[in-house]
């Protein structure tokens, strides 16, 4: 129960702490709105347009390659925690893995020739 | 005759009830210590230190000698200068989410602190599932600063938030992989048995390849150098952080810098023994289980503030590389290695 009390208190503190910054923010700083204060940052460029901003194709097969490893880890995850529950289960889950780490080494060195850009 | 006023009992002094809570265990671990004040205190130590650290290591005399007191003068005055900035919303931003994704940013960071143990009784928050608890919000943690970076709405910022998009990508899965090593090799997810688990050898050591993969990964998550390319100072300006003056600016940091501090304190229980040390004469236990934590801890917090002074930035690319071709295999060999240990015994008898 002090620990739930403990983590309570401690939220309620965590949580102020922003309110703090902020409220001290809006007392100390000066209000002297301007419309050029709230252009967008442009490093002393000419403004472009939005449709001449880079979007990085090129990475999109990692994209992909992370739909297939976020639902393998998870596995893998889920294989490891049965072996403390049941260790009669650790055989397979070392098979599981060896052929998981062999596929991966062989993976990672097949990427090394993937084509990067289209 | 004995009137009613007599049965009752006297009433309690004034504050009582409040003195009372003020020095109850659970206040005093929240507010001081392993809770706020630490935390704050720890924050500021670490910007302090990595200021003299760097400009050691790139002899620039402006931070090594600036001001008296070793230069603590100087946090104070630059919290006083990001607070009495005027608090800019862009036009084109996200109101809404511009000024509260970088409150949430440094509550989910200090909240990080409350599962951290350190040392058997030197914790807020003890649970049987508190390294499930500090990963959670550790994966949560990178969508406010994602928001931020979209709700400003400004090329840099988007160009920072797609970078850092990716590298949660190339980093997420390592991290997870890492952490089952060790919740395998300690057979439970309390970090307090976690710890225990190592009495006699840290798990450094027999989970070296596990240990080398989640220092890399962990340096990525706080977008230190060499993988800070989302922010990227000299190239994006400072990427998805760029439209944040004031105090947005100071709690963005404040959320970066403790979430480095609570991944540092988790590497050192994870990995090096946490509280297991030699012991100090004539120093009791309780004193000397966080004395070595945070020791190590500053150990491990070096580590990480001396790449900045010691390598230059890595491409996208080499990040996502690294992500995917050295660190995922890296970790399965590790959950490999360490499920052969554990069921060494086992394996033998067949």
């Amino acid at each position: 129960m002090a620990s739930t009390d403990s983590l309570l208190i401690y939220l309620g503190l965590v949580s102020l702490l922003p309110i703090i910054f902020w409220v001290l923010n809006k007392i100390l700083g000066p209000n002297r709105p301007h419309v050029k204060k709230r252009l967008s940052f442009e490093s002393g460029q000419v403004p472009f347009e939005w449709r001449s901003a880079p979007f990085p194709v090129e990475y999109f097969p990692y994209l992909i390659i992370y739909v297939a490893y976020a639902v393998l880890s998870i596995i893998v995850f889920l294989g490891s925690v049965t072996m403390l529950e049941s260790p009669d289960s650790a055989v397979k889950a070392v098979l599981l893995l060896a052929v998981l780490s062999a596929s991966s080494l062989y993976l990672a060195y097949s990427l090394k020739d993937l084509s990067q850009r289209f | 005759m004995i009137g009613a006023a007599q049965l009752l009992p006297p009433p309690p002094p004034p504050f009582d009830d409040l003195i009372r809570f003020l020095a109850s265990e659970a206040f005093v671990k929240a507010s001081v210590f392993p809770g706020a004040a630490f935390v704050t205190l720890f924050g500021l130590l670490t910007v302090w230190y990595e200021r003299k650290l760097v400009a050691r290591i790139a002899l620039r005399i402006g931070p090594l000698h600036v001001g008296k007191y070793a230069g603590i003068l100087q946090l104070i005055a630059d919290a006083i200068k990001f607070l009495s900035k005027e608090p800019i919303v862009p036009k084109n931003a996200r109101k809404p989410l511009f000024v509260t994704m970088p409150m949430l940013a440094v509550v989910l960071a200090v909240l990080l602190f409350a599962f951290l143990p350190f040392g058997p009784q030197w914790v807020i928050y003890q649970s049987d599932i508190s390294l499930l608890l500090f990963f959670l919000i550790v994966a949560v943690s990178p969508i406010p600063l994602l928001l931020a970076g979209w709700a400003s709405n400004s090329k840099y910022s988007f160009v920072g938030m797609v970078r850092f998009a990716f590298q949660v990508f190339a980093y997420e899965i390592p991290l997870f992989l890492a952490l089952t090593g060790v919740i395998v090799m300690a057979k439970s997810f309390d970090l307090v048995k976690i710890v225990e688990a190592q009495a006699t050898v840290p798990f450094a050591i027999p989970q070296v390849i596990g240990f080398i993969a989640f220092l890399a990964v962990v340096i990525s998550e706080v977008e230190r150098i060499p993988f800070d390319m989302p922010t990227a100072e000299t190239e994006l300006v400072q990427g998805w952080q760029v439209e944040f003056p004031a105090s947005g600016f100071l709690m963005i940091q404040l959320a970066l810098y403790t979430k480095l501090d609570a991944l540092a304190v988790l590497t050192t229980l994870l990995y090096l023994g946490g509280w297991h040390g030699p012991p100090l004469p004539g120093v009791p236990d309780f004193i000397v289980a966080p004395f070595w934590v945070i020791l190590k801890s500053l150990f491990v917090l070096t580590f990480f503030l001396i790449l900045r002074g010691v390598y230059p930035r890595i491409t996208i690319q080499k990040i996502l590389d690294l992500g995917w071709r050295v660190l995922i295999p890296m970790t399965l060999l590790n959950i490999l290695v360490v499920s052969i240990i554990v069921s060494l015994p086992l394996l033998l008898s067949i």
